[in-house]
């Protein structure tokens, strides 16, 4: 009875920390899904409606998710990105600063693009996260069955 | 030779083998090959108690 419990415990541990590498893969892919959202509307922004960047901000956040709304309002990202990633993400938010609309279209279009590769390429891979928490469990039997 | 150890290293293999296929129908080959190997060490590591006693065996056997 105690090894079944054993198992049983191990299984869900391991289901646990599948589960959170899941959820972890799929905030990312939020994340960049939002920011490449976001840099389209903005780009629309400033051919169209001109509103302030704070206003834009505020509005963008209350309808995308909450791990790109919690960096809009706090500055940190909440998911765990590269050197890289954070890098891009700091020029980006600079280069919104541009002085003429002119040069910050040119901008927008070459930071879209990338925002674009990397919500693909994270999207592809929160695709594949469901297979995370099935592992955690199985790994976690087989730990159980080694320690029993 | 007790036999839990024969189950538990079958269980070891049919869990990795399922947990290789899994990861390499997803596309993730080289977490799969690592997983193997994980699964064949950790066989191993069950195995080693009753080597050492076959190994003790044999050297009582013939008197080594």
């Amino acid at each position: 009875m105690t090894d079944i419990i054993v198992i049983l415990a191990c299984s869900a541990c391991g289901f646990a920390i599948g589960k959170y590498f899941e959820r972890r893969i799929r905030g990312k892919a939020r994340f960049f899904d939002d920011l490449n959202r976001y840099a389209a509307l903005f780009r629309v922004n400033v051919q169209g409606r001109q509103l302030e960047a704070d206003l834009f901000n505020s509005q963008f956040a209350e309808n995308c998710g909450k791990e790109f709304g919690a960096y809009l309002n706090g500055g940190k990202p909440v998911c765990a990105l590269n050197a890289a990633e954070k890098h891009l993400l700091e020029d980006f938010f600079n280069c919104l600063k541009a002085v003429s609309s002119a040069e910050l279209l040119k901008q927008m279009d070459i930071y879209s693009q990338r925002f674009g590769e990397l919500s693909a390429k994270y999207t592809a891979e929160a695709g594949k996260a469901a297979i995370f928490p099935k592992l955690g469990a199985l790994l976690g039997a087989m730990s159980g069955i080694v320690l029993i | 030779m007790d036999i839990a150890i024969i189950l538990k290293i079958a269980a070891v293999g049919i869990i990795t083998a399922i947990a290789t296929m899994l990861l390499k129908r997803s596309g993730r080959e080289e977490i799969a090959t690592v997983v193997s190997v994980v699964g064949l060490v950790v066989a191993l590591v069950m195995m080693l108690d009753v080597i050492v006693q076959l190994y003790d065996t044999l050297r009582a056997l013939f008197d080594l």
